[in-house]
């Protein structure tokens, strides 16, 4: 009997976590250890910031599912891994601490076999003074960071009903944020919220980003064929902006955030101030911090981890400059050089390097969009690893394990710009490769021909469609498995 | 690390330089029937695309 482990139950943990228990027999163990008792689909919870879905709507409990399919679950927060075991325990094991109201605190070992690292990220908003929540800005992170905001929006529309101009501020609260897909979904939503209120011509609306121009998204941006051109997506984003009368700043690091003011630098070194009556920043993020232990109980976490917090696997972390950066410094099995045992998938692995050309401000302060690893290629890092493990309990330690590079992946995205059925509309993209591959593809480093876009009511539905679709999949309803990650 | 080239260090600064998309393109992004016809096409590029992504 082999136990797999999965820490954590996003994307990657949860997809990871039920292709084990499908594909392997029930003398077989998969045990999920998660700190939340609800999964979340998280592309959602930008309706939820603006108040057109509830917590409800893109959440449902894990313990049924899990019960339902055969996992076992543990709601608790791994703290270490002992991935050699110890004096007293032979086992590689892990300790968690629990979580639930009834055993909060309490801290237990788990052996295992096998295990993922599927933690995701620590939303890292003490990176930025007062950026957060629980300081001067809002957040769509979670679903009740999204709620708190969409309560907020409400309450600003209100006040601009009555006659009050406001300053709406978007985007990302650091220079080494990822994700400005959601901040470009969010700002283009709250713009069609607060145009549907009849109040646009009270609102200044602003997008802040760490992008060295819009449309990179963390990618280096794309380049797309369009009418015998081939045309760099900023050309399009910008379009998108300039329509809607949404203001930007690009580039930007955020050094703090007073009450009602931020203050930002600049590439060119300038320090800034931008005031305002509501915004809604993204943090950086960092790996779980997990921490880990030899047999001897010697801290070993920077040989599993990047300083970062990540989690190092089979990628090349040799540091290199921009010029020298290949495709094949990507991962493709997700696995720990060190022990073999061990993955990691969806943002929890540590990327080689960025993807887009990392920068500095005259001031030597970083500004470097990290590459994104959310949406589908997380699904398909999870499946991929989970296919690993089951190769290997079933055919030995020799067996060979399955690949799924960012180099060698793609991603269909689908970018929300209001929600209306009639008059809502979203940009649907494709690229291939997620990575840039200048030697498969010299020119622009992706195949033009699936790398995509285009903004329309079409986008929105299947955005529509895909939130029911993938709630459905995650809930394990019959024929979950047929629905691709 | 690459110093910057250019700085855009203002909000609204790039707002006039950019592409605006014709009265009738705009018309589109939101006409049913056309919209139809790009719901399949796009469905199908995702397809191929989550076909080329599981190998």
């Amino acid at each position: 009997m082999a136990r797999v482990v999965v820490l954590g139950a996003g994307v990657a943990g949860h997809t990871a976590a039920m292709i084990l228990r499908r594909k392997l027999s029930r003398a077989h163990e998969v045990v999920v250890v998660t700190p939340n008792r609800l999964w979340n689909w998280i592309p959602s919870n930008i309706w939820v910031g603006v108040g057109l879905r509830t917590k409800e709507d893109v959440t449902f409990e894990l313990g049924p599912v899990y019960a339902r399919a055969g996992v076992r679950y543990e709601q608790a927060k791994a703290v270490a891994l002992h991935p050699a075991g110890d004096a007293e325990e032979p086992k590689p094991y892990v300790v968690f601490e629990r979580t639930d109201a009834e055993h909060r605190g309490e801290r237990e070992k788990l052996t295992y076999d096998y295990l993922i690292n599927a933690t995701g990220p620590k939303l890292n908003f003490g990176a930025t003074p007062g950026l957060g929540p629980e300081a001067n800005t809002h957040s769509v992170c979670t679903f009740d960071h999204a709620e708190k905001t969409a309560l907020a929006l409400g309450e600003a529309i209100e006040r601009m009903k009555k006659g009050e101009k406001l300053t709406f501020l978007i985007g990302t609260g650091h220079g080494t944020c990822t994700c400005q897909g959601a901040a470009f979904e969010y700002v283009f939503n709250l713009e069609f919220e607060i145009r549907r209120a009849g109040v646009r011509d009270q609102a200044r609306i602003i997008f802040i980003t760490n992008e060295n121009e819009l449309g990179d998204f963390g990618v280096d941006g794309m380049q797309l064929r369009v009418g015998g051109y081939v045309i760099p997506g900023k050309i399009f984003a910008e379009s998108l902006f300039a329509e809607r009368g949404v203001e930007w700043i690009i580039g930007a690091h955020v050094r703090k955030v007073d009450p009602g003011k931020v203050e930002y630098e600049t590439l060119d070194g300038e320090i800034h101030e931008q005031e305002f009556d509501f915004a809604m920043l993204l943090p950086p993020f960092r790996g779980a911090d997990l921490k880990a232990f030899d047999a001897e109980g010697k801290d070993v976490t920077a040989e599993l981890f990047a300083p970062s917090g990540f989690m190092k696997v089979d990628a090349d972390y040799k540091p290199k400059p921009y010029e020298e950066w290949r495709a094949e410094d990507w991962p493709k099995t997700y696995r720990s050089p060190k022990y073999p045992n061990v993955f990691a998938a969806g943002i929890a692995f540590a990327p080689p390097h960025a993807i887009s050309r990392p920068r500095s401000t005259k001031n030597g302060t970083i500004v470097a969009p990290a590459p994104p690893r959310t949406g589908m290629p997380s699904g398909v890092m999870g499946r991929t690893v989970a296919l690993s493990i089951v190769e290997l309990i079933e055919h030995g330690a020799t067996a060979k394990v399955h690949e799924a590079s960012l180099a060698n992946m793609g991603a269909a995205c689908v970018a929300s710009a209001g929600a209306s059925f009639w008059s809502g509309t979203a940009a649907s993209m494709t690229m291939f490769p997620v990575v840039p591959d200048y030697e498969r593809y010299p020119q622009y480093g992706r195949d033009l021909g699936h790398t995509t876009g285009e903004i329309g009511s079409a986008g929105h539905w299947i955005k529509e469609i895909l939130h029911y679709v993938f709630l459905y999949k995650a809930k394990g309803h019959p024929g979950w498995w047929l629905i691709p990650e | 690390m690459t110093q910057p080239t250019h700085a855009i260090t203002r909000p609204n600064e790039a707002l006039k330089h950019a592409m605006k998309a014709t009265p009738l393109v705009l018309f589109l992004r939101t006409f049913f029937l056309y919209q139809i016809v790009r719901f399949v096409f796009i469905n199908l590029r995702m397809l191929t695309m989550i076909w080329k992504s599981h190998g």
